[in-house]
């Protein structure tokens, strides 16, 4: 790859003696749509508030464009070229919509009016209305106003679509995929949808526990995965030395279901071989990956 | 259905209803992403296997255009579509059911799968 | 633009002190009809007094709380939400702390000003003998002492919610205040009493050595308050 536009490595981070990030690696190209999933606790906004040097590593590091994250002085280069849309769409209170984008104009000295402009109307904000008076999707879309307006290489949001109604969400997504289409802006999105992710990603990471469990572009992913349905004539035998690449083994009845991350051929040959098997061979869905190595739990596969 | 399958059966319905023709052009994948929300990978993906299929051309620099030979296939589609509709409406009026009208589409097609034909068969 | 932000955020608290401060004077003013007046120079030194204590008071309100936002009356339990939004631009927690550190700095100062002209003008006596140069002396004098409190406060608020903040550091300052009277300050450090008793009113002059200490404690700590704002985490 290129260098990544994100790249962290070994990250980790404690919160009173709890691990929140434990040895966290993520790589993300540039100009892709990388989607960032993990159950509720993984560390999804852990890593996105190390992104805006709100937090700084226990160890491990974290950059963008090179920049190391950690120091949030040193990184204010970083963030002049990253847009943000953070977890709870808080913006100031005692602001009005026409305020806040009079407030963050001058931070960014690529700032386009005339982006602005098409985005109040096309989100349909109300210039005047007071922040805390907008609904949660509304603050959502003015906070990715502020995000996109001037011409961010890099925009990391942390589920931008929380909250939306599903006409809100595909405009959004619309947007994101159209910016990364025309202008080749970097798109990191953190979401529990696994629908809006098909949909317009290209790289995925989940995390689960502080640390990722599966990384990739999601076509690869797809071609390199495969779930066998094992099933026996008799009882299925109690222990299987599964060859590497064998993800996970889940038993029901007379039937096994294993996922294979690689080495599918001689796993199969391995699954045939096995005393009155019979095993068919299914390519993965996200929704399975994402089950799989999300499950908030450690499975032994042999 | 993987997305970008999705993408290539509109295309190829679209050429097969006449709205696409040879030669027409392609609106551009950015654009399409953009239209349709999907990953531009996926939609250069779909292009790349419809031109694998012969079914567009890829121009450098200029875009993707729907490719001459497909013309063929449309032309028949119609013609097809014109003798079901010529052939239902017949035996419609003979008097026959819907049930009794499948029933001989699916014979002929089983004995079609066989190579041989009710008449042949009935004498 | 962080100067507009700071004003947004705290117009309200200063409001809030004015028209107490104001209201006062006011009653006063009114009343003098019904006794109610400033009509001795012992009524002047206690209303002296009380405006010293609503001055301080107001150093303390006008602090705010650290980077973080601060939400207009609302006691700011905790983290606003806003402040990651704070977080994610290009902008050194310095600067973010600095601009909030001269919003709050300049309303004391008019909260000084303002309470002081309008005094002067209601009540002959509190004005007494001063000169316009003693009045000077006296604004810069006041400007300066309650810049120490001033950032007492900051500090606390770079860790404390509001009410901790607030509470915090009126008990500090009261508590110091308590133990100069069992154990006296050296003119040069007494900052509380440049404000009262040595003050311009009675000496006509620049009490130095108090002013010095303030300002020293207030550049002292700010560089602190930046240093934990720098340092701590989100």
């Amino acid at each position: 790859m290129a260098d990544p536009v994100i790249e962290v490595a070994g990250l980790s981070k404690s919160f009173g003696g709890q691990p929140a990030l434990n040895g966290l690696n993520l790589r993300v190209p540039a100009g892709s749509i990388f989607g960032f999933l993990g159950r509720n606790g993984a560390g999804k906004t852990t890593t996105i508030r190390m992104m805006s040097s709100a937090l700084k590593p226990d160890a491990g590091s974290i950059r963008v464009f090179g920049i190391p994250m950690g120091e949030p002085t040193k990184a204010i280069n970083a963030r002049r070229r990253m847009g943000f849309v953070t977890e709870e769409k808080d913006l100031y209170p005692y602001m009005t919509v026409e305020q806040i984008i009079r407030f963050t104009r001058p931070f960014f000295p690529k700032w386009r009016r005339d982006l602005e402009q098409r985005y109040l109307r096309a989100f349909d904000l109300p210039p005047h209305k007071k922040i805390p008076d907008l609904s949660k999707g509304m603050r959502s879309k003015l906070m990715l106003l502020l995000a996109i307006s001037h011409e961010a290489e890099l925009l990391v949001l942390d589920e931008p679509t929380d909250g939306l109604d599903p006409v809100s969400v595909e405009e959004m997504l619309r947007v994101l995929v159209g910016l990364a289409a025309t202008e080749g802006t970097t798109v990191f999105f953190s979401t529990h949808q696994l629908a809006e992710v098909e949909q317009i990603a290209d790289h995925i990471a989940i995390i689960d526990h502080g640390r990722g469990v599966v990384q990739g572009s999601l076509d690869d992913l797809k071609a390199q995965y495969r779930r066998l349905h094992i099933v026996f004539a008799e009882e299925p035998p109690v222990r299987v030395r599964w060859l590497d690449g064998v993800e996970h083994v889940h038993q029901e009845g007379r039937t096994l279901s294993v996922l294979v991350s690689r080495n599918v051929s001689a796993v199969i040959e391995q699954a045939r071989a096995l005393p009155g098997a019979t095993v068919e061979c299914f390519p993965v869905t996200l929704k399975e990956l994402f089950f799989n190595h999300a499950r908030g739990s450690v499975e032994c596969s042999g | 259905m993987p997305l970008y399958l999705q993408l290539m059966e509109q295309v190829k319905h679209a050429i097969e209803t006449g709205a696409l023709r040879a030669g027409d052009q392609l609106p551009a994948m950015r654009k399409i992403a953009e239209e349709l929300v999907m990953n531009p990978n996926t939609v250069a993906r779909a292009y790349r296997e419809l031109e694998h299929g012969g079914i567009i051309e890829l121009k450098h620099g200029s875009g993707a255009y729907v490719s001459g030979s497909v013309m063929g296939r449309a032309k028949v589609m119609r013609k097809a579509q014109a003798i079901a509709e010529g052939a239902i409406q017949r035996m419609s009026e003979l008097g026959l059911s819907e049930e009794e009208i499948r029933r001989f589409v699916e014979n002929e097609l089983s004995a079609l799968r066989t190579g041989m034909s009710q008449e042949d068969t009935n004498g | 633009m962080l100067w507009m932000k700071g004003w947004l955020e705290t117009r309200w608290r200063l409001f809030f002190i004015l028209a107490v401060i104001l209201g006062a004077f006011a009653f006063r003013f009114v009343g003098a009809r019904y006794g109610m007046g400033v009509s001795s120079t012992e009524d002047a030194n206690r209303m002296i007094g009380a405006m010293t204590v609503l001055w301080l008071f107001a150093a303390v309100y006008l602090a705010g709380a650290g980077i973080r936002t601060q939400p207009s009356f609302q006691a700011a339990k905790g983290l606003h939400g806003s402040t990651y939004f704070t977080l994610s631009l290009p902008v050194s927690r310095s600067r973010l702390l600095a601009v909030r550190v001269a919003v709050g700095t300049i309303e004391t100062m008019v909260v000084i000003l303002l309470s002081s002209v309008v005094a002067w003008t209601l009540f002959p006596l509190v004005r007494g003998n001063s000169t316009l140069s003693d009045m000077l002396r006296i604004l810069f004098t006041a400007f300066c002492c309650t810049a120490g409190l001033h950032a007492v406060a900051v500090v606390a608020g770079t860790f404390l919610d509001d009410m901790w903040q607030i509470w915090g550091t009126l008990i500090a300052a009261v508590s110091l205040k308590w133990l100069t009277v069992r154990f006296p300050l050296p003119p040069a450090l007494d900052v509380f009493g440049a404000m009262s008793g040595h003050s311009p009113l009675i000496n006509h002059m620049l009490p130095w050595g108090p002013i010095a200490t303030s300002i020293g404690l207030f550049g002292g700590l700010v560089a602190v308050a930046a240093a934990i704002v720098n340092w701590r985490e989100y």
